[in-house]
């Protein structure tokens, strides 16, 4: 059975503001979906806490939203029990490296098969206007009125040190690439964060759909993925010299996780008996 | 001869002199004569140095918890000695190495027999080095008590099995030099004796328990950071996940352990995490989230003194009211606070099922000395038990998941308001897409601020709640309805009121009293409370918490005022004979 984009909507719109750059990632995810032939019912969606977290209202899927910070350890619950479901988590920039930032280092670390999309507009907008990890040093808000004192994370970086087997970069502005990596990151087994930067119109008044527009451009096959300090580089390109590098930056093979758990190699453990074990096996060892 | 037929023994020394692992052997050793087990180990949260001691008391009887006394002392130190001098009986014995210090006078008890054994010399002479003090210990110990050797040198032998030969003969050889010391140049040989037939019984501690409750429930995955007291929970269940094919996973805070616990859960199997207090409070969100996305949960809490670090290996009941009304907003959970690892086995089982019928959090309150200390447990227990009421026990038999939908429709939403707030759940990738929501939400799981859809989604979690109330049970009533007094306690309290109630009985004394035993806190028995608190009799709560946390439960449900408390709080459990004075002072008044 083929999946279009039209069988991932509610029937609800999202509540974004019109021009968010959300409603380009909530596009390129229903073209990925429905290009991968996964349907609604067997994609399961963990949302943190944040306007990204409104998605579900209006997309069709096997949708959990869960606590600000905390959809990647729900993801990683529900991967273990049942490894064979296409999980995605799905964060903001405050979400993913603020309150959650433990468990996006620890996820990377441990490489579940899981596909982390981050909406990174540099601002938390959900709570109207405050300094998220990501914002520039000198970005005013709510809370550094005088604009902020601390230089931001580097996502990219951040993914590729702390283990991350597949990093990417998307542009919410440019749909059609977003889609692609969306695919790629789905497809690679293993911890797949797509960084992907998102205009927020009403609370970033610098990075904006112009500036992006302005200074993205595309990796092409030039550039390698393979190598983790040229991503690393590679990821460092902007703060260098303000060109901005959206694409696949850095991929590597390695074994997720749950394929080295013998306890599922055969069946998910979902898939199990749950028949009372044999308690005498079971005390022997206290007699 | 005397033949020892209910004894205490205590060894104490430095952390890192191998205290654990020895008193450990001499607990299996009495259990393997069908004895009657009961232990305590105290030490400072330290890897090397301060004080160890690890207490085992043993009896052909039924016992119910340690008592004060002790018949021999084996120190492995002068401090040792100091530190527990007072408890060595008239007629008790002290086992040391004069070597390594000589008793002075003053903590010479009377009537106390002095026992000295070259201890490492005989441990050097094997071939070992200082550490086999203890092991030569162990040999004396079980000479001074008449226990055939036989049964320590089939311990060790199926201890040091995987460390081969050499090992396992070192240790016997060192074990019996201790062994024949105590015959040959002590001169002491009392009656020897052995079990002959095949032991009824298992000895694990209460988080062993607690392990084989989840595992026999079919748990399937469990996720818990350490933290102490349930530590040896962790450590058992991340060693037996590929035989009994579950998940363990550290995680790497306990905010991930909880939330991966549900994520699991969610998905579709049994699943539970462990912490203590501190934990616990991070836990806290993840628990709201639990009983508002209504998924299920277990969750082992076990205590120890607060708040913050508090006193991370000592002992507490400080945390009921935590457990009573943790995560925000409002919620169903149950609390069961099992008194004893035959408790804690049941209960355990009960939880899995009650957390899947009402898709709803549940925590299993325990506390340091029950979760670390080794009991003798009676293999029969485990099949069958009349120490809960009997609908408990059948229904922890079965398997229960709930109401599960196997083929959804389009029609199909997560948050059904049904008649008794339970709404039939739906696993992943079973056919059809759902939503599942920390949000308030309507029925499809969709988030809302509408006020009618608030309300009736309130209501409904609030249908559950009520429901829920038929499930609760106890409080269970030891000895008989006619008492002087009447003592109330919860969870592990158990042990030594009714070790207490023993003594008093053997003792053919004047004070009758008898135990309402609280071990299902939430939904908390309002009926059966009021109807058995009889309040004639001087009614007295006994608890290990410094505010008297269940007497105010018990007031805040039933309106009864207790005014009598025997409360301790300096980290260390109950002794019988605490009670016991306590109780004849509060009688006389």
């Amino acid at each position: 059975m083929t999946t279009t984009v039209n069988d991932f909507s509610t029937g609800r719109l999202p509540t974004w503001c019109p021009g968010c750059g959300d409603f380009g990632i909530w596009a390129a995810l229903k073209n990925a979906l429905s290009e991968l032939n996964i349907e609604p019912k067997d994609a399961v969606f963990v949302y943190g806490i944040g306007c990204h977290g409104n998605m579900y209202n209006a997309f069709k899927a096997v949708n959990f939203e869960s606590l600000h910070g905390r959809p990647l350890p729900v993801a990683n619950g529900i991967k273990m029990a049942n490894h064979k479901l296409s999980v995605f988590a799905v964060s903001g920039d405050g979400d993913a490296m603020g309150e959650g930032g433990n468990h996006f280092i620890h996820t990377a670390k441990r490489n579940l098969d899981i596909t982390y999309i981050i909406h990174d507009n540099q601002v938390y907008g959900l709570t109207t206007g405050q300094t998220s990890p990501t914002s520039p040093k000198g970005f005013k808000s709510k809370t550094n009125p005088e604009g902020s004192m601390e230089n931001p994370f580097n996502p990219l970086a951040l993914a590729i040190a702390a283990g991350a087997t597949f990093v990417a970069r998307g542009f919410a502005g440019d749909i059609a690439h977003l889609t692609n990596l969306i695919k790629l990151g789905h497809k690679h087994k293993g911890f797949s964060v797509i960084n992907v930067l998102q205009p927020c119109v009403t609370f970033n008044h610098q990075n904006t759909y112009q500036f992006y527009r302005q200074n993205v451009y595309k990796l092409d096959e030039t550039y390698q993925p393979f190598d983790k300090i040229s991503a690393l580089e590679k990821a460092y390109e902007w703060e260098k010299t303000g060109k901005i590098p959206i694409g696949l930056f850095y991929e590597e093979q390695r074994m997720p996780y749950e394929e080295e758990l013998s306890q599922i190699k055969e069946s998910a453990l979902t898939e199990q008996s749950l028949s009372n074990m044999d308690l005498d096996n079971i005390i022997k060892e206290f007699t | 001869m005397q033949q020892y037929t209910d004894f205490t023994w205590k060894i104490g020394g430095e952390a890192g002199f191998g205290i654990m692992i020895t008193g450990a052997i001499f607990a299996k050793v009495c259990t393997r004569l069908s004895y009657n087990v009961i232990t305590n180990t105290e030490y400072p949260s330290l890897i090397r140095g301060g004080h160890n001691n690890y207490t085992v008391r043993a009896s052909p009887k039924k016992i119910y918890s340690l008592q004060k006394t002790i018949d021999l002392l084996v120190c492995l130190n002068q401090q040792t000695l100091k530190l527990h001098k007072n408890e060595i009986k008239k007629g008790g014995s002290i086992i040391y190495d004069p070597k390594e210090f000589q008793p002075e006078e003053k903590d010479i008890p009377n009537g106390v027999t002095l026992l000295p054994i070259p201890l490492y010399e005989i441990a050097k002479k094997n071939n070992g080095d200082i550490i086999m003090r203890n092991t030569v210990a162990l040999g004396a110990s079980l000479a001074f008590f008449g226990i055939d050797f036989g049964i320590l040198k089939n311990i060790i032998v199926d201890q040091f099995e995987k460390k081969g030969n050499e090992i396992t003969d070192l240790n016997v050889k060192t074990a019996k030099s201790g062994y024949d010391h105590v015959i040959n140049e002590l001169k002491i040989s009392p009656t020897i004796f052995a079990n002959d037939q095949k032991p009824s019984k298992i000895i694990l501690t209460g988080n062993e328990s607690i392990a084989i409750g989840a595992i026999s429930s079919g748990m399937k995955f469990f996720a818990a950071y350490p933290m102490t007291p349930i530590n040896g929970l962790i450590t058992y269940l991340a060693s037996h996940d590929q035989i009994h094919k579950y998940i363990y996973k550290q995680p790497e805070d306990e905010i991930a352990a909880i939330n991966m616990a549900i994520g699991a859960s969610y998905a579709g199997v049994r699943a539970m995490t462990a912490t203590s207090g501190g934990g616990f409070a991070l836990m806290n969100e993840g628990f709201s989230m639990s009983g508002i996305t209504e998924t299920p949960l277990v969750v082992v809490l076990g205590q120890r003194p607060g708040p913050a670090s508090g006193l991370p290996t000592w002992t507490s009941q400080a945390d009921l009211n935590y457990a009573l009304s943790a995560g925000h907003g409002e919620f169903l959970r149950f609390v069961f606070a099992p008194g004893d690892p035959e408790e804690a086995y049941w209960l355990t089982k009960l939880a899995f099922n009650l957390s899947e019928k009402y898709q709803t959090p549940i925590i299993i309150l325990v506390d340091k000395n029950l979760c670390e200390s080794l009991f003798s447990v009676d293999i029969s227990q485990l099949s069958n038990t009349n120490i809960l009421p009997e609908k408990v026990v059948t229904y922890s038999k079965t398997i229960d998941r709930g109401d599960i939908v196997n083929n959804p429709d389009e029609t199909y939403v997560r948050y059904q308001s049904t008649k008794n707030g339970i709404s039939p759940r739906l696993f992943p990738g079973k056919g059809m897409h759902f939503t599942t929501n920390s949000y308030e939400h309507n029925e499809s799981g969709l988030s809302t601020e509408e006020a009618e859809e608030i309300k009736t989604m309130v209501d409904k979690r609030g249908r559950k709640k009520l429901m829920a109330q038929n499930e609760s049970f106890g409080p269970i009533l030891y000895g008989d309805k006619k008492a002087d007094i009447t003592i109330v306690g919860w969870g592990t309290v158990k042990m030594a009121v009714l070790e207490a109630m023993s003594i008093l009985i053997s003792q053919k004394a004047k004070l009758k009293i008898n135990y309402l035993h609280f071990n299902c806190l939430e939904p908390f028995p309002i009926k059966n409370t009021t109807d058995l608190l009889n309040q004639e009799n001087k009614i007295v709560d006994v608890e290990l918490n410094s505010e008297g946390q269940l007497c105010n439960l018990i007031r805040e449900k039933t309106g009864i005022y207790i005014a009598d408390k025997i409360l301790k709080y300096d980290g260390r459990q109950f002794y019988p004979e605490e009670i016991i004075s306590a109780l004849q002072v509060i009688a006389k008044e």
